[in-house]
């Protein structure tokens, strides 16, 4: 069970989150919706561990493995998709499996070889989900993921996510209340700045 | 293609014009004369002796300042201490002429050993500069989605860090191969190690062979040029080989 109790979060005298409790329990899906600048990015970094807050606690993530889907993408650019996603997979994982998942999304050819600076913006997004979501994890933090993609390659990839939360502990980030219900989350409104 | 050629016939022109107006085969040879001097030259077995002595030396001194400067990078992004440490270090090596270093060199060292440690010295501060400049660009999105997907070192250097290093490393080679020329040149020049091309680019002067101290100069720049061409080839190989 991860718990923030009263958990703070300000950059100078920018405050970003304001006095948030949450709990997040095992396995299950938890959407964040709420304005720009309310705060949604952040509370997914300090999950990641990649903030701290400035007041309050979170308990829970302790030895846990956090992966994400960040909203920037963040692949290494000269690597192809293959590269990326198995960039975090333990060195055991057979490739023909990576393939086969990136396949899935709807990368086929020669986009999974070649470096993904040359892909589109839709695909490098499926690259990114693909790889946060084949990455050994306990949380999984998704900003965003569906971002960029069209109707088709969002539904197909909505429906692979779904297929491959298993047991996560997963905070989905999203304006779209439809992808909350689709992934069978318990959904959170953040108020406005 | 057409240009560059035309413009390097037009400085050709120029120079053998100067020498004709000269007139004068020790104040001023032309290119036609310094051509057939290395003609002459490339067909003796010294020639060749001299060119692999020296390009031997002043490549160990590079190839030793890229990894050792690489290494001080490191150590100067390592923490604020061991920047302050290393700063120091570097700051004064670049303001050091580098006659004096020469000139000290030859009272501690073997002169023989000279091209390579005074092109290593030289390059290091270049290739530190560069490198440390290189570390602190690194894309932080990057290095926290390496953080928080928990990437092995071995798999963060090579995906993140080394091609994000690439270009400020080929950079600091570029300017350093030329640098690490110059100095282990004047250093050969200087402390005349026997049977180094520094050494016939001194005799050259002594005996007033014009065309002998333009041909040899004729050599080295065409070897610093070919050095640094060879050394971005291989990185350019590298960066290939990262991305497959």
């Amino acid at each position: 069970m991860i718990t923030l109790t009263s958990v703070t979060k300000a950059f100078g005298s920018l405050v970003v989150l304001r006095d948030l409790s949450l709990t997040l329990a095992p396995g299950t899906v938890t959407a964040v919706l709420g304005a720009n600048g309310s705060g949604k990015t952040t509370l997914g970094r300090l999950l990641l561990g990649l903030e701290t807050p400035t007041s309050g606690t979170i308990s829970g993530l302790s030895g846990l493995r956090g992966a994400a889907v960040f909203q920037d993408n963040r692949l290494a650019s000269h690597l192809s998709a293959v590269g990326n996603v198995r960039l975090v997979l333990p060195r055991s994982a057979p490739r023909s499996s990576v393939d086969d998942e990136l396949q899935a999304v709807g990368l086929v050819g020669d986009s999974l070889t070649k470096p993904v600076r040359s892909l589109s913006g839709g695909q490098r997004r499926r690259v990114a989900i693909v790889r946060g979501l084949l990455a050994p994890s306990d949380v999984l933090v998704l900003d965003e993921p569906f971002t960029g993609l069209d109707t088709d390659a969002k539904a197909a990839t909505l429906a692979w996510v779904r297929a491959r939360l298993e047991d996560r502990t997963t905070l989905l980030i999203t304006h779209d209340p439809a992808e909350a219900e689709f992934l069978g989350a318990t959904v959170v409104r953040l108020p406005a700045p | 293609m057409a240009r560059p050629l035309l413009a390097i016939a037009f400085w050709l022109a120029v120079w053998q014009g100067a020498s004709l107006a000269v007139g004068s085969h020790v104040l001023l040879v032309g290119p036609y004369e310094v051509a057939v001097r290395l003609t002459e030259l490339i067909h003796t077995a010294d020639f060749w002796a001299a060119v692999w002595l020296t390009f031997g030396r002043i490549t160990l001194g590079f190839v030793l300042a890229a990894v050792v400067g690489v290494l001080l990078a490191a150590l100067s992004a390592a923490s604020d201490w061991t920047e302050a440490l290393i700063a120091p270090l570097i700051a004064t090596i670049r303001a050091t002429p580098v006659v004096s270093f020469i000139i000290l060199l030859l009272i501690w060292a073997n002169s023989s050993q000279l091209a390579t440690i005074v092109s290593f010295i030289m390059t290091v501060p270049i290739i530190h500069g560069t490198v440390y400049s290189g570390i602190l660009a690194r894309p932080k999105p990057l290095l926290e989605m390496a953080s928080v997907f928990r990437l092995p070192r071995w798999r963060r250097i090579t995906a993140i860090d080394v091609p994000a290093l690439l270009p400020y490393f080929a950079a600091g080679c570029r300017t350093g191969v030329g640098l690490a020329w110059k100095s282990g040149i004047a250093a050969e020049v200087i402390g005349l190690p026997t049977g180094t091309i520094g050494e016939r680019l001194y005799q050259g002067r002594i005996y007033l062979e014009t065309a002998d101290v333009f041909a040899w100069t004729v050599v080295v720049v065409l070897l610093a040029f070919a050095s640094e061409k060879a050394l971005l080839w291989l990185l350019a190989r590298l960066e290939r080989r990262l991305s497959a």
